[in-house]
């Protein structure tokens, strides 16, 4: 089944999913992990924590502690029909929604700091069309650390030995601090994660992610004259484009804050269509 | 087939097409940057044009523009809806680009031959409204003049843009829009490129159909345009989305876009 007309969008089963979060403080200008913050604000799905596997790695789902839970769409296809976002922070923040389709770590930065991954388990049953296009390299620092990592991948279309750039430049100090790591040319998503060179110099250690994008969530802004403040953003069917997710997604916020000493809260809730 | 109801929307075929940077450029505050060999997602492209004899007509699986999905048979595609934001205050602007020449030299004289047509990705056969634009591959020393000759919407040879002085010493990435010729709208065709006074300094010139643009009033912040902002501008499979910034200040920011292409 799916949802191919207003008709069907209006007589779809209804599941509303909410969370909250709270950061009091951020070191880092770089993305955070929604999913890594301890259940602040009423949240019922409490905190994310290592997959705990650095040789395959895990296709994590909805049941995993960390993960909002997602009633069964009963075989049917799910979409996200509605958002609202809102921060009671005075800086906008930039969020993104997204599936995270794969994960491994903890890889320490302890002796060699070199993995090759073997028998991952496969991503494309959370993937709409079967497309790998879009998908993104993450990985999530979980102690003090930094430098470059460098992360070989097969790419969109099945080419082995793919090797990503550098990671953000930023120093990852403050955990849980997320950055994206920029594709090879010519390549435009990822199939499958298949080592990682870590710089030893640093201590701690990460976790790497494939995601999916479902959507921005970016503050909206009114203005007072000149001064800013930041107000709820209301996304219907138009705004969202009505992306595909499955009852199985492992939905996360990345969000990055316009300044490196303010606290942050946020409010997100999702209403999740199938038919 | 074609979007012409809302039911279309919601039963076509949707692919999001990010295209991040990971970090930053320097760039000239209100002066339109390129960013297309900057790290991100998809992964970096190579500035210099490749070919300047003829030009190329980039696709979308030349490195640096996001890969497109293969669109249903006899299906039509758009640009449905465009999440945006950037870590400056900044505008953003997306285009569909027919033909890139370059890189060039500072001091180039070329005229083009047997430059390949880029009529299938122009709807309606309609050249009006394509921008003619230089984009810097390599830094310039010594203010750069630039004239280009091209053929005009109409099919008009011999048009000319003038002798253009940039009146700067262009940086990597910084894009100028070449005025046309005073009753023109549009390029079917460039036919040469010419560059004076300059010493030292490569330049790409590229042909793109304007898409979408937006403005990021603040810092980290952003919005969604849905159909009803983009106004469905029509997209092929083929498309090399190119995307560029005009920054209210000397950093290009790190900007995120995540454009969806529907077809039907």
């Amino acid at each position: 089944m799916a949802i191919t007309s207003q008709a069907d969008l209006r007589s779809a089963a209804r599941q509303t999913i909410r969370w909250q979060r709270v950061i009091s403080a951020n070191s880092d200008a770089l993305p955070m992990y929604s999913s890594a913050i301890g259940g602040a604000g009423g949240t019922t799905f409490g905190s994310w924590t290592s997959p705990g596997n650095t040789t395959s790695g895990i296709v994590p789902d909805s049941t995993v502690a960390g993960y909002p839970t997602i009633q069964s769409f009963n075989g049917n296809a799910g979409y996200i029909a509605e958002a609202e976002f809102v921060t009671t922070s005075a800086v906008p923040l930039i969020a993104r929604l997204v599936d995270v389709l794969w994960m491994g770590g903890p890889f320490t930065r302890a002796g060699s700091g070199s993995y090759t991954l073997s028998s991952q388990p496969s991503i494309s049953g959370r993937l709409p069309g079967g497309s790998y296009l879009g998908t993104e390299i993450w990985a999530w620092e979980t102690f003090a650390g930094g430098g470059p990592t460098a992360i070989t991948y097969t790419n969109q279309s099945g080419t082995t030995g793919r090797a990503t750039g550098s990671g953000p430049s930023g120093s990852f100090t403050n955990a849980p601090t997320v950055g994206l790591y920029p594709l090879q040319a010519g390549d435009s998503g990822v199939q499958k994660i298949e080592g990682l060179t870590l710089n030893t110099s640093f201590g701690g250690d990460i976790q790497l992610m494939i995601v999916r994008p479902l959507l921005m969530l970016n503050s909206v802004l009114e203005w007072e004259g000149p001064n800013p403040r930041t107000a709820e953003r209301l996304s219907g069917p138009l705004q969202t484009g009505l992306p595909q997710i499955y009852d199985t997604s492992a939905l996360a916020v990345f969000f990055r804050g316009a300044s490196v000493s303010t606290s942050y809260s946020w409010d997100l809730k999702l209403d999740v269509v199938s038919g | 087939m074609a979007f012409t109801t809302f039911d279309d929307y919601v039963n076509s075929v949707k692919q999001k097409c990010p295209w991040v940077k990971t970090t930053t450029r320097t760039v000239v505050a209100n002066i339109w940057f390129s960013l297309f060999d900057i790290a991100g997602n998809p992964g970096a492209g190579t500035l210099s044009a490749g070919n300047t004899a003829n030009g190329v007509v980039p696709d979308d699986t030349v490195a640096g523009y996001p890969l497109l999905n293969a669109f249903g048979g006899g299906a039509v595609g758009i640009l449905s809806r465009v999440e945006f934001a950037n870590t400056v205050a900044c505008r953003l602007a997306v285009w569909d680009c027919l033909f890139a020449a370059g890189a060039y030299a500072f001091n180039a004289n070329t005229t083009l031959a047997s430059q390949p047509s880029y009529s299938g990705r122009v709807p309606g056969s309609n050249y009006s409204g394509l921008e003619l634009w230089l984009e810097t591959v390599t830094a310039f020393t010594g203010n750069q003049t630039i004239a280009v000759t091209y053929t005009n919407q109409a099919g008009t040879t011999g048009r000319t843009t003038g002798s253009i002085a940039t009146g700067v010493a262009p940086t990597i990435g910084r894009m100028l829009q070449l005025p046309l010729q005073a009753g023109d709208s549009g390029i079917q065709k460039i036919e040469s490129v010419v560059s004076t006074i300059a010493t030292v300094g490569t330049f790409n010139v590229r042909v793109m159909r304007p898409l979408w643009s937006a403005r990021v009033p603040a810092v980290n912040a952003g919005d969604v345009h849905d159909m009803m902002r983009t106004g469905l501008p029509t997209l092929y499979a083929t498309s090399a989305l190119f995307a560029a910034v005009n920054c209210d200040s000397t950093s290009s920011g790190v900007p995120e876009l995540e454009m969806e292409v529907a077809n039907n």
